[in-house]
């Protein structure tokens, strides 16, 4: 492992250089280039910073926005009013542009929460056509249809032409790019990542579904704004004619082209399409045929757009952490020190520690003295469409205590967890949880509060990368906002990198550290079982569910899991509600135990009572089992 | 021999999942398979149906090569697998999911008799033909599932893990209903977690570790050994 983080940091360096390249060049673009090639180059430029923004929502968040255009009207349009309207200066112009735009996505984004992302797709499709339209009717505003000239911006006082404007276009693109990057490579990309891969188990980490679709929306909205915005500066003019709904089209196909959920894709997707048109020009009637043709042909043959065709793995650990790594071996982060070598292991070991001493994250009012039960269900009760799922159903669990739930296959048991957990709410009755009235909470507050699950049918994040699954877990414990991780402070590194030993000290417990850089679909089922659990407990919950954990283990590895429920207790103080079908890990674990059976609870009492009680023997167990 | 494995390899990406697995199965056997969670059992399953291919074209079914025929005409030969976890068309009524598993059938009189026969040996699917597959309960998916299998009526089939997740008295159908599919002559190759029950319904198993098969026997014998005992036999 050690000589793999090794080789990240050469392959690392390798890129850094690659990139500073890239910027020089594109920068000497300005005093290389014949005045016509530069203005598409720069042209491309700034489509690119609009392609960014479609590709966090669409790559990351898995949102399609087909209005992006009508975000970059506004930036263009705000820019060129501030500017020539109220002489404001052309740099804070685009700055509140940008922000304009943002708002505007803020607000666009709130359908997102209730509404499925097709319906995402019309509303964005649907704005961008009416801002359009309202520009062309607009005329006091910008003269409508004709459109308005915007003064040449300047900088020092000096205008600049559009053959020096190339130069602050590449540094804002580069700007941008590096913001993007870095917020992608944060809890925050995570979080966006998680909830395009599963949804109802980002609900379970806690992330707020609702609150991260619109940020989402909000940045790739400021991207197409500042977009717009730039685009005004370089052609001195605006006109509606430059935002209609095939541009927000174009800006997808972009990143489709590239590749989608890769911001260098972004980048290459922007200048294929962008220089692409123009080079075919000499076949003017045929331009538009020979583009769609080869485009078609592009994408056949590279599915996962150019940069899916040329990467050929996933990188496990995302850069980021090596980089962490790198700066803990040098001593630089306060708690390493200097010379040891990071290694997942060692990283593994230092977070293997803090479980054991839990002193690196406060968990709220875990220390306070209670006497009153952990969770007190009273009397709940749901149905689904005419079917009563749960009926009057009350059980508590005890601080430390280990409650198992069994019974038939369809007896509700998934749906009381799911009650419990704020995946579905109740008809009747009432959820209390460490002394909180919890039965109307969301999902995720539930798991600030200290409530962590696994799902019987398994809802990890497939396509991340193990270790990067149980980060996710830990959503709720890390506070990084989003322009510290977009600025990549300090503090946020610091967090980071903790979370990063943190998960591998889990990994470690669960031993699964060995595959802790696969993405998470490569495991075995019974695998995928033990991440979930991995992932639950990277929250720190104070209740831990656990839906069949042993469902896909072999005996061996159920005597594993046993003892690992047991460590789990010990280590973190926590209560455990176990749903199992497998009696050995039930009864030997449960301090008690509750049967359900359709929607009701047939009974209750210590393993040895349940094992002995008729009625569980006829409905669950059948004859040979009790003996 | 039905069915015969003759040192099959599959890879993902740049992980070797199976090394070399060999085994065979004679007509009209139960063969267990067995193994901890990532030796490779359910990707040998995968590589049998064509889901995976083995780079040496060394799985022979009834005598001829199947290695380089596509999973879809597999199921034409007779040969038809029970996935993991069910893998249901959980928003079709139960009937659409038993007729889809004879997609590759055209005589309707035929697809008639064949649902007869499985609502015959499954008889709480038929009263429930018309409700949606995700809408039953875990036993019941899983016999939808086994159901839909047997619609090509298969001469070979693979069951993976079809216990996962089920309460013990569905355990025992489903044992049951294995072993009353074994005796119209149906061949079986079984995996199982349930290590103790596979091999009471076997006559031969193997064990899979690392993508090897680290050792093979009748099943009374294996379940002599005393690794068998320790890794795999612990009570359940």
């Amino acid at each position: 492992m050690s000589a793999q983080s090794h080789h990240g940091s050469a392959t690392r360096r390798t890129g850094i250089a690659a990139n500073l390249l890239l910027l020089a060049l594109s920068l000497a673009a300005a005093y290389l280039l014949p005045t016509y090639p530069l203005f598409v180059f720069s042209l491309a430029v700034v489509n690119i910073i609009a392609v960014l923004g479609v590709n966090l929502v669409m790559g990351y968040a898995g949102l399609i926005s087909l209005g992006h255009a009508g975000f970059a009207a506004i930036g263009a349009y705000t820019t060129a009013l501030l500017v020539g309207s109220c002489d404001l200066s052309f740099w804070p112009a685009l700055a509140l542009g940008g922000f304009l735009a943002a708002t505007f996505g803020y607000l666009l984004g709130v359908p997102a929460l209730r509404l499925g992302p097709l319906y995402v797709s019309m509303v964005t499709f649907g704005f961008g056509l009416v801002v359009v339209i309202i520009l062309q009717n607009w005329y006091a505003l910008a003269n409508g249809p004709n459109g308005m000239t915007v003064p040449p911006p300047e900088l020092f006082g000096y205008e600049l032409f559009p053959r020096q404007f190339h130069v602050p276009i590449v540094l804002i693109a580069a700007g941008l790019f590096l913001l993007a990057r870095n917020i992608v490579d944060s809890r925050h990309g995570r979080a966006f990542i998680a909830i395009r891969e599963n949804e109802l188990a980002a609900r379970g980490m806690g992330i707020n579904i609702a609150h991260y679709k619109t940020v989402a929306f909000a940045v790739g909205a400021f991207y197409a704004g500042i977009s717009g915005g730039l685009l005004a500066g370089l052609s001195q003019f605006v006109n509606p004619d430059a935002f209609v709904f095939p541009v927000s089209i174009l800006y997808v196909t972009m990143g489709i082209l590239g590749g989608i959920g890769s911001l260098a894709g972004a980048a290459l997707g922007g200048l294929m399409l962008t220089v692409l048109p123009e080079l075919l020009r000499g076949a003017a009637e045929y331009k538009d045929f020979l583009t769609g043709l080869l485009l078609l042909v592009l994408l056949i043959f590279l599915p996962k757009g150019v940069v899916g065709a040329v990467q050929l793995s996933l990188p496990g650990l995302t850069r980021q952490s090596i980089l962490f790594a790198r700066r803990w071996m040098r001593g630089s982060i306060p708690g390493s020190s200097p010379g040891t070598r990071m290694t997942l292991e060692s990283a593994g070991q230092v977070g293997g520690a803090d479980l054991a001493a839990n002193s690196l994250y406060e968990r709220p009012g875990a220390t306070r003295a209670n006497s009153d039960p952990l969770l007190k269900v009273e009397g709940v009760g749901i149905s689904f469409g005419g079917l009563r799922a749960l009926h009057d159903i009350s059980l508590q669990l005890g601080a430390n205590e280990i409650l198992g739930v069994i019974g038939p296959n369809g007896a509700g048991k998934t749906t009381l967890f799911n009650v419990i957990s704020g995946m579905a709410m109740p008809d009747q009755g009432r959820i209390m949880f460490a002394g909180e009235n919890i039965t109307r909470m969301p999902a995720h507050a539930r798991t600030r509060l200290g409530m962590a699950r696994t799902f019987q049918n398994l809802a990890l994040f497939s396509d991340m990368s193990v270790i990067d699954n149980v980060r996710v877990g830990a959503h709720v414990r890390l506070n990084s906002g989003l322009l510290s991780a977009g600025l990549r402070m300090r503090s946020e590194r610091v967090e980071e990198l903790r979370s990063l030993g943190d998960a591998a000290g889990l990994l470690n417990f669960v031993g699964l550290l060995p595959y802790a850089e696969q993405p998470a679909h490569g495991l075995a089922f019974g695998h995928q079982r033990l991440l979930e659990v991995a992932r639950a407990l990277a929250s720190r919950p104070r209740l831990l569910l656990l839906d069949e954990p042993a469902a896909g283990l072999n005996s061996a590895e159920l005597e594993s899991l046993v003892h690992l429920i047991r460590r789990i207790r010990e280590t973190y103080a926590l209560s455990v509600l176990l749903i199992g079908h497998t009696m050995r890990l039930v009864m030997g674990l449960s301090d008690r135990i509750i049967v359900l059976d359709h929607g009701v609870q047939l009974a209750e009492g210590s393993p040895r009572e349940i094992q002995s009680d008729a009625r569980v023997i006829a409905a669950y167990l059948g004859a040979e089992d009790a003996a | 021999m039905l069915l015969e494995l003759n040192g099959v390899h599959a890879f993902y990406g740049k992980i070797e999942a199976l090394r070399g697995v060999s085994l065979r199965v004679r007509e009209h056997a139960i063969v267990s398979l067995l193994g901890a969670n990532g030796a490779g059992k359910t990707t040998t399953v995968r590589t049998i149906v064509g889901l995976h291919r083995s780079p040496g074209n060394d799985i022979r079914f009834d005598d001829a090569p199947i290695g380089n025929v596509p999973p879809h005409q597999i199921v034409g030969l007779g040969i038809s697998m029970v996935p993991e976890r069910r893998e249901l068309f959980p928003d079709m009524s139960v009937i659409d999911n038993l007729e889809m598993g004879a997609y590759r059938r055209r005589d309707r009189a035929d697809i008639r008799r064949a649902l007869d026969w499985i609502f015959g040996l499954f008889p709480v699917l038929a009263e429930r033909r018309r409700q949606r597959a995700g809408a039953l309960s875990g036993g019941q998916q899983q016999m939808l599932a086994i159901g839909r299998s047997l619609m090509s009526r298969p001469r070979l089939l693979l069951l993976d893990e079809p216990t996962l997740g089920l309460a013990p008295l569905l355990v025992k159908q489903i044992f049951a209903i294995v072993q009353e599919l074994n005796r119209q002559g149906i061949t079986i190759l079984l995996i199982e977690q349930n290590a103790k029950q596979a091999l009471k319904l076997a006559e031969y198993g193997y064990i899979l570790e690392n993508g090897r098969i680290a050792l093979e026997g009748e099943s009374a014998t294996l379940m002599q050994d005393e690794n068998v005992q320790r890794s795999y036999l612990g009570a359940i």
